[in-house]
């Protein structure tokens, strides 16, 4: 579970990217956040990982707050960032190593887990190749399973899927949906509204800042009165926002 | 139309390939202004004592003009020397160069513009080194104002030969490098050879402009200034240069300055040249790095998957990118190597009558004599100090990070277990070169085994101390807005910053070993106590005001 009570983040150059966000994403759902561009996506999911300090609010994973005990916030979080450029003198095999090396597995765990995603997202052929020879998905698999090794119950991507050719964003959607079917946190963002309406059991709308709907898509539907598509719902509501 | 070249040294020079220091805070500004004003005059006023000084005994042989060859000689020398180092990552390691091979424009004219934000750098270099020189014996001959004139005009034309050179020598040894499939990996080693040769050509023509007694006396008597031009023979073309200063009086001054401005302007036009024809084939292919693709089977995998402590592993991740990131390699971990290798070239190059053998012997008495073993061991570790402080490898620890640095705020590691793997990184780094340094100078002089053993074994103290105070500089003010990764090393004032604490130091702990005559045992007494001290202070800052600055970086 992540919560967020009144959280706000203005940047020295003076634009207020969090505005008193108040936000509860529970576990077993995957929800979704969605935004146009420089609607404050990417700022909210960096202070939910650690990456960013809000000015005021608290922020909790699982209810460990993360500037009380930040490392322990920090491991019950899998986090995707959404630039897959990383690591990039690294092999693929060097970078899973230090990834749990870092989030602590066991040896014998990651063992496993590494053969097992390695093998669902078809990279085993590439592990001892540097980053820098990967594709932009060939990275963008690497980063996930390297986040999926400490098995994370809290799992934070921010646009997941760009990048992603079928088969790998089919492969995505699904793990995402086991994810959540074991109890656990899903939360990403994303503007591809199609798949946000295939797989979100519940969405926030984030626009200049500010949460302007927080739901599931018929609790929109019956919020604006009206049986539309979450494209002309979405229009609506980031349009009127002045 | 406009030229093509102009434009793009311009767009090079705008985007920080220029002379362009980035500081954030006021402070490091203030900083920077204090430090400048402090120290130019200073540094200026010994230079101009050292002029005065070779002026005066030339003078008594009559050939003052010496010291114009001499200025300009040093001059080449440098720019030849730090031209390897600027050609090879400028022109082959910048991430810029992505950029303007899809655009229409030629080879010589990416070369061309390159060459020229090179030598606008060296403009510095050697505007430090001549104009004092070339004002000092302008006043002291009372030249006329056409001296002066002739004189910047030559100053304009001095880089252009050696960096002609750097960057031929270059260029040839990247063509031949780039023909492989293990390209990265050949990149460093061929920049590694390129700057080998560099250090070997200077440091054999050195030994080439060693003139004997006979030339000498013959020289002296036919005629003032002409010991000027055999000085020359390194860099023939100054020849001219001197010729154009010493006789800016009549017209063959205008001569030789015409004959070198010209030669000057013929070898860039052959440099370009040769650019057109293998400059683009030693670039392309940069990116590209090799890839294996043969599938890990089962058994082996297991065997690849390996479990470390989270520091060791963070060190092994910055080792690993200080090493397999050229501009990282040839600044902070080869310039390491450098020091010893130039060390034990210049003992196996130099003449092995004389000064040599004189100083061996020297030094082989002061290591034995208990009253002069302290203080021997007083500067070892002083140049220990020195070196580790200038590789750069902790002072760039968070620069480096750039635009990644998010990535070390959600990683669930403390920001003092990441501030203490890298300064694990740089004390490696530095040791390794502290290894490389001592163990071949003790055998060469015959240092005794206990000796060397204390040496190693306290060298861990300056190391750690230099690279602390490295770190505290760059948590403190980084540099993380760059897009080529020689930015983050080069052009990074936290290095001169630190360069400047470790001289202090080694200062320091020279003063206080030679001052109070320490011998050995007292030697070891008291430097690793200072320094102990010294670093236990610098430790509890980096883990308060280095933690707190680390967490509040935003990157
Ligand atoms: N480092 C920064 N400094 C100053 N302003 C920033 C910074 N990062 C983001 N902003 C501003 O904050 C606002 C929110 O940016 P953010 O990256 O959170 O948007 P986003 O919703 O993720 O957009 P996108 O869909 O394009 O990824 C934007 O107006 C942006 O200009
Ligand atoms: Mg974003």
């Amino acid at each position: 579970m992540i919560t967020m009570e009144h959280v706000n983040k203005t940047y020295s150059g003076g634009v207020r990217a969090a505005a008193d966000l108040c936000l509860t994403v529970p576990s077993g759902e995957i929800f979704g956040f969605l935004g146009p561009n420089g609607a404050g996506k990417t700022t909210a999911i960096k202070m939910i990982t650690g990456i960013l300090q809000p000015d005021s609010g608290v922020i909790k994973a699982n209810g460990i707050d993360i500037a009380k005990n930040p490392l322990e916030a920090k491991k019950q979080i899998g986090f995707v960032p959404d630039n897959p450029n990383m690591f990039l003198r690294l092999q693929g095999i060097e970078y899973l190593n230090f990834m749990a090396d870092i989030y602590d597995v066991p040896l014998d765990e990651r063992k496993e887990r590494i053969s097992e995603l390695c093998s669902r997202f078809e990279m085993e052929d590439v592990l001892r190749d540097s980053l820098q020879s990967y594709s932009h998905g060939m990275r963008q698999k690497i980063i996930l399973i390297g986040v999926l090794l400490h098995q994370p119950s809290v799992w934070v991507l921010d646009e997941p899927m760009t990048g992603l050719d079928p088969r790998s964003s089919f492969l995505l959607k699904t793990m995402m949906r086991e994810h959540v079917e074991n109890g656990r946190t899903l939360f990403f963002s994303t503007h591809v509204l199609d798949v946000a309406e295939k797989i979100c059991d519940r969405l926030a709308i984030i626009n200049k800042g500010r949460i302007l709907f927080t739901g599931t898509i018929d609790e929109m539907r019956e919020h604006l009165r009206k049986d539309a598509s979450l494209e002309s719902m979405f229009l609506e509501l980031t349009d009127n926002e002045e | 139309m406009k030229n093509k070249t102009l434009v793009l040294t311009r767009a090079m020079l705008k985007n920080g390939g220029g002379l362009g220091f980035s500081l954030k805070s006021k402070w490091s500004w203030a900083l920077l202004v204090l430090l400048v004003v402090w120290s130019i005059p200073v540094v200026l006023y010994g230079y101009v004592q050292m002029i005065a000084f070779a002026y005066q005994s030339l003078a008594m042989i009559g050939q003052e003009g010496v010291l114009l060859s001499w200025g300009l000689v040093i001059s080449s020398f440098m720019v030849f020397f730090f031209g390897i180092f600027h050609v090879l990552s400028s022109f082959y390691f910048a991430n810029d160069i992505e950029h303007y091979l899809p655009m229409p424009i030629r080879p010589r004219q990416i070369v061309g513009a390159k060459f020229f934000v090179i030598v606008l750098y060296e403009y510095l270099l050697i505007a430090f080194v001549f104009l004092p020189i070339l004002i000092f014996f302008g006043i002291q001959q009372g030249c006329g104002v056409l001296y002066y004139v002739y004189g910047l005009i030559g100053l304009i034309f001095v880089p252009i030969l050696p960096l002609a050179l750097a960057t031929l020598l270059v260029m040839l040894i990247m063509r031949v490098t780039n023909l492989t499939r293990y390209r990265e990996l050949l990149k460093i080693i061929g920049g590694t050879v390129a700057i080998l040769l560099g250090i070997s050509i200077s440091l054999l023509m050195q030994r080439f402009a060693d003139v004997t007694p006979e030339q000498i006396s013959e020289l002296l008597l036919s005629g003032n200034h002409s010991l000027a031009i055999l000085q020359t023979r390194v860099f023939p073309t100054v020849k001219w240069a001197v010729q154009a200063l010493l006789n800016y009086e009549i017209a063959a001054g205008l001569t030789n300055l015409l004959v070198f401005a010209g030669l000057s302007g013929l070898l860039f036009a052959a440099l370009l040249f040769l650019a057109e024809l293998v400059y683009f084939k030693g670039v392309i292919g940069i990116s590209e790095s090799s890839s294996r693709r043969y599938a890990v089977r089962k058994g082996s995998l297991d065997r690849l998957v390996k479990k470390r402590s989270a520091i060791i592993s963070y060190l092994l991740l910055e080792i690993r990118l200080l090493i397999r990131t050229p501009v990282y390699f040839l600044n902070c971990v080869l310039s390491n190597f450098l020091w010893p290798l130039i060390l034990i070239f210049s003992f196996v190059v130099a003449p092995s009558d004389g000064d040599v053998s004189g100083l061996l012997g020297y030094a082989k008495g002061a290591i034995n004599d208990p009253g002069l073993a302290g203080i021997a061991l007083g500067i070892i570790l002083a140049v220990f100090a020195f070196m580790s402080g200038s590789n750069g490898v902790a002072a760039t620890a968070i620069s480096r990070e750039g635009q990644d640095l998010y990535i070390k705020h959600y990683l669930p590691i403390s920001y003092r277990d990441q501030i203490v793997a890298k300064l694990l990184s740089s004390v490696v780094v530095g040791y390794s070169g502290v290894v490389s340094l001592t163990v071949p100078l003790a055998v060469l002089f015959g240092v005794p085994l206990y000796f060397t053993v204390i040496t190693l074994a306290l060298a861990f103290l300056p190391l750690a101390l230099t690279s602390m105070s490295g770190l505290l500089l760059d948590l403190l003010n980084p540099k993380l807005e760059w897009d080529s990764e020689q930015k983050a090393v080069k052009q990074n004032l936290n290095v001169v910053f630190n360069i400047l604490f470790s001289t202090v130091l080694a200062g320091i702990m020279v003063a206080v070993t030679v001052k109070l005559r320490l011998n050995l045992a007292w030697t070891l007494v008291v430097l690793p106590l200072l320094l102990l001290a010294a670093c236990i202070g610098l430790y509890r800052l980096l883990v308060t005001y280095g933690v707190s600055s680390f967490r509040a970086l935003e990157g």
